[in-house]
């Protein structure tokens, strides 16, 4: 574990580097003082989402034991975005002083919990909880989580427009105007969320086992679903509540590192979380380039652009594999 | 006294599965539990490991189940279900290493001697030259080696086998029967295996407990248990026995012409 | 050995290493094309030099850049929005809209004030922090109204350090306005609507600027509902205006002749057949609350008290004869 993480920090510090060298002023090379901490800044805050959505895929797809789980299945970005919204109605009613205050990004958050909090509660069965009854109520969650958005939305079309940043929110993309406060505080619920799993990655080696199984391993297999599905939440929450949904990352991630490093979760928590911070980190920055180069009007969400860059690349290593597993055979 | 567990009743909602059920298990001695499907014989496996709620005492080592961590139990009980879960593509040295789950520290650190064990294990069972291969390219056999590999690597006292033979060939269940007969008398482990195959069962075990709708019908050594009458009752097919000679134990088969 | 096999965190096998190695290579050269890319295609120009001496500012409301344009005091602005379209600003960096802003340029630009357009309690925190930080003033703008958008004026004018010449423009536009007010006083008033997007159904209602334009113009607002409003087919038909302005900025004659045509269906629908002229108005700055808006208060005056149209429609005078 510990080699894996200096290995896979060293990859992401030198991805970092090259993205601090790209932005919308100046030309490519190492920024000047006045725009240095900008660049740090975003780099930074870019590397902490991809970070916390491939930390959060990995445990996801640890224990639901499903290769196609992502940190979204719960809800956690059908609720912040539902709860965005409301954020923007309330700003508009009699309770606008105390919503505004506690601003946007702590409604989406609350928002992603209270959307995993509904989806825990009805899946839940003497205080149990099964891989397949919970990726089901995630999925009809999401569904009534986006009907009521869309019901809201095309009731109140106006809410969104001249809003700082909503509907970048809306389609995943990093938000330019956070304050300091709430970039720390994200910071924290990740690097805490983040202990927190790498202290459960050996036994999330034992989860994908069947309970039987696991619990004759001594894991305690019922309470490492609750915490580490709640903590995967939290953490993913933290960041979709900065950034809206930033899709692909969390899904695939941990299956490009699972391709470099094996299937150890121990292994496997550091290197994603490292390829995570990286591919968002470039994807920003590609995103921050083009929009000096005039050829969009406005700066690209960074969803958009993860899924142009890691899907092909990801399509390329499977197949890759596969041939070399015919190969051999 | 590994293993004392008395008076266990289970059942799943309102469809009892066990009634009063004892059992006892020493070190160094291999225990076979027999009985026909819907007998409770798995259960039975999941309950004295703790994983199901049954009301009744079970004591490991001379300590109820309930002051018994996790971890603890697992460092003391290897137990094997029936269709182990494994992923095909991981290999052969990662299954074994998985086996050490209960000893691992904090964030999964594995210590030398977790090495040291695997290794041994797998030179004991011969599975030396396999360990860099996936488990999905070894045959039956050598996959319930693994299996069971996993269950030793994590040194217990005793092994809890669910029908560790159903999917292995004539050749394999006899190696299978051998090593369960070398663990129990060199290594001191106590052996509970649940099985199908009455005779093969009635060769390696010490002692047999036959389950019948939930109870204990009989329980002691193979020539007392192994009876014809008692096991045609059970199984509700009619069974005759086979002379062997005197000091072997005897065997049954199905009698189909009656 | 299988010792080197079973090292406590690297059990690779030749073929894991082969695929590591290749994905490494593969991430190399990607990354060497992308940044030959980039550095190929990077921004070359220059900020402009503050011409503006002590007051610059940099507009993210495409209105306020024209109305700072169009009072003379252009040289103080340094930076526009990304969707600013006006040609005299294309030397001028973009620094971002109402969704994104680019604090990176702002950093190397420091304009001594910004203009913004949220709407009231949707102004973000992070956006109040950095621009403190940069010493840079937050101004909001407000123009629904067309009072507001004099207000706006004298606004901008005090930022830009020329009072003088905003309060000029401000009272050359309302002079303009105060004229048409003037001249079509006497004339019955119109019923219209004003059709704001090329989908034809999203219409500009009560208490906009358009709907001040449209009042001062001689027309009444056929939509009752405050702000803009989204109607369906049946909704529209009910309007039964006189006046249909389509007010479609720069769009192209396939789909101006789109919503024509849809509008000029609706009103031959219509049960009692009354007739209907659907104008549609093409000008850049005819949506604009800028400095134009006397121009398009113009438009509509003339739209809507036009004598017939060479069309088989019936005049609208015969209608409101009837």
């Amino acid at each position: 574990m510990l080699a894996s993480l200096a290995g896979a920090t060293l990859v992401w510090a030198i991805v970092a580097a090259g993205c601090v060298c790209v932005g919308s002023t100046g030309r490519v090379g190492w920024p000047g003082v006045e725009v240095l901490p900008y660049r740090i800044e975003i780099v930074l805050v870019a590397s902490l989402i991809g970070a916390a959505l491939a930390a959060a895929g990995v445990v996801y797809q640890a224990i639901l034991r499903n290769p196609l789980a992502d940190p979204y299945l719960l809800g956690v970005s059908s609720g912040a975005s539902l709860l965005s919204l409301l954020w923007y109605l309330g700003a508009l009613s009699a309770l606008s002083l105390p919503i505004q205050a506690a601003g946007q990004q702590a409604f989406a958050f609350l928002g992603a919990l209270a959307s995993v909090a509904v989806v825990f509660l009805l899946s839940s069965r003497r205080r149990r909880i099964e891989p397949v009854t919970l990726i089901l109520v995630g999925v009809i969650v999401n569904a009534v989580n986006g009907s009521l958005y869309l019901l809201i939305f095309f009731r109140h079309p106006e809410l969104v427009s001249r809003g700082g940043g909503g509907f970048t929110f809306l389609v995943g993309g990093i938000q330019s105007n956070l304050t300091r406060q709430q970039e720390w505080l994200a910071a924290a619920c990740v690097g805490i969320g983040w202990i927190v799993l790498a202290c459960l990655s050996g036994q999330l080696n034992v989860a994908t086992l069947s309970e039987g199984e696991a619990q004759g391993l001594g894991v305690r297999i019922h309470r490492l679903r609750w915490i580490g599905l709640t903590t995967a939440s939290i953490v993913s929450a933290s960041v979709v509540a900065i950034s809206g949904p930033i899709g692909f990352v969390g899904l695939v991630c941990p299956h490009l590192s699972r391709l470099i490093v094996g299937r150890d979760q121990r292994r496997l928590l550091p290197a994603a979380t490292a390829l995570g911070a990286a591919l968002l980190a470039v994807a920003d920055a590609i995103s921050r380039v083009l929009s000096q180069q005039s050829l969009l009007k406005t700066q690209l969400p960074v969803g958009v652009l993860t899924g142009l860059l890691g899907g092909p690349f990801f399509l390329l290593l499977l197949w890759q594999t596969r041939r070399r597993s015919e190969g051999a055979m | 006294m590994l293993l004392e567990a008395k008076n266990l009743d289970f059942a799943y909602g309102r469809h009892p599965v066990l009634s009063g059920v004892s059992i006892e298990l020493t070190a160094g001695e291999v225990l076979a539990l027999l009985g026909p499907n819907g007998s409770g014989k798995s259960t039975l496996l999941r309950v004295l490991l703790g994983q199901l709620g049954a009301s009744g005492s079970i004591c490991w080592d001379g300590r109820q189940i309930g002051q018994w961590t996790r971890r603890e139990l697992a460092r003391t009980v290897g137990y094997l279900p029936q269709t182990p879960a494994a992923d095909p593509e991981q290999r052969v040295a990662e299954v074994l290493q998985t086996g050490r789950a209960p000893y691992w520290g904090a964030f999964g650190i594995e210590s030398p001697r977790d090495l040291e064990v695997v290794h041994q294990v797998a030179g004991q069972l011969g599975l030396a030259e396999f360990l860099d291969r996936p488990i999905a390219e070894l045959s039956g056999g050598q996959q319930q080696r693994v299996y069971i590999g996993r269950c030793l690597v994590q040194e217990p006292k005793a092994l809890l086998l669910d029908e560790p033979s159903t999917f292995l060939d004539l050749r394999h269940q006899v190696e299978l029967t051998r090593l369960m007969r070398s663990l129990s008398r060199q290594q001191g482990i106590g052996v509970l295996l649940a099985s199908h195959d009455l005779n093969l069962a009635a060769t390696c075990a010490d002692r047999l407990v036959l389950l019948h709708e939930g109870k204990v019908v009989a329980n002691g050594p193979p020539s007392a248990v192994v009876e014809p009458q008692l096991l045609s009752r059970v199984y509700g097919v009619p069974m005759r026995q086979v002379e062997t000679a005197s000091g072997r134990v005897p065997l049954v088969y199905p009698d189909l012409a009656s | 050995m299988s010792e080197r096999s079973l090292c406590g965190n690297c059990s690779f096998s030749r073929r894991d290493r082969g695929i590591a190695l290749r994905s490494c290579w593969i991430c190399l050269a990607t990354s060497l094309v992308i940044w030959s890319l980039l550095a190929c295609g990077c921004d070359r120009t220059k900020p402009a030099a503050a011409a503006g001496g002590a007051h610059t500012v940099a507009s993210l409301v495409p209105a306020a850049t024209d109305l700072i344009m169009g009072m003379g005091a252009s040289n103080h602005l340094v930076a526009v929005s990304n969707y600013d379209d006006d040609p005299q600003t294309t030397r001028l960096p973009r620094v971002g809209d109402y969704q994104t802003i680019d604090w990176e340029k702002l950093a190397q630009i420091r304009p001594t004030s910004i203009i913004t357009f949220y709407g009231p309690g949707r102004a973000p925190a992070g956006f109040a922090q950095r621009a403190d930080e940069l010493k840079i003033r937050q101004v909001n703008l407000k123009l629904d109204r067309l009072q507001d958008v004099y207000d706006s004026i004298g606004v901008l004018g005090e930022i830009c350090g020329e009072p003088q010449k905003a309060v000029a423009m401000a009272g050359k536009i309302r002079q303009r306005v105060e004229a048409i007010h003037k001249r079509v006083a006497g004339e019955p008033r119109v019923r219209a609507v004003l059709v704001v997007r090329e989908s034809g159904a999203d219409l500009a209602g009560r208490d906009t600027f358009l709907d001040d334009l449209l009042t001062e113009a001689g027309g009444v607002n056929a939509v009752t509902a405050s702000r803009y409003v989204t109607l369906d087919r049946e909704g529209l038909a009910a309007l039964r205006p006189q006046v249909v302005l389509l007010l479609l900025p720069g769009e192209d004659e396939k789909s101006v002749r789109r919503v024509k045509t849809m509008w000029e269906s609706i009103a031959a629908a219509g049960q009692d057949a009354k007739g209907c002229r659907v104008c549609p108005l093409t000008q850049t700055y005819i949506e604009q609350p800028g400095s134009h808006v006397a121009d398009a208060a113009e438009s509509f005056a003339q739209a809507l008290h036009l004598p017939r149209e060479p069309a088989s429609q019936p005049s609208a005078t015969a209608a409101g004869a009837r």
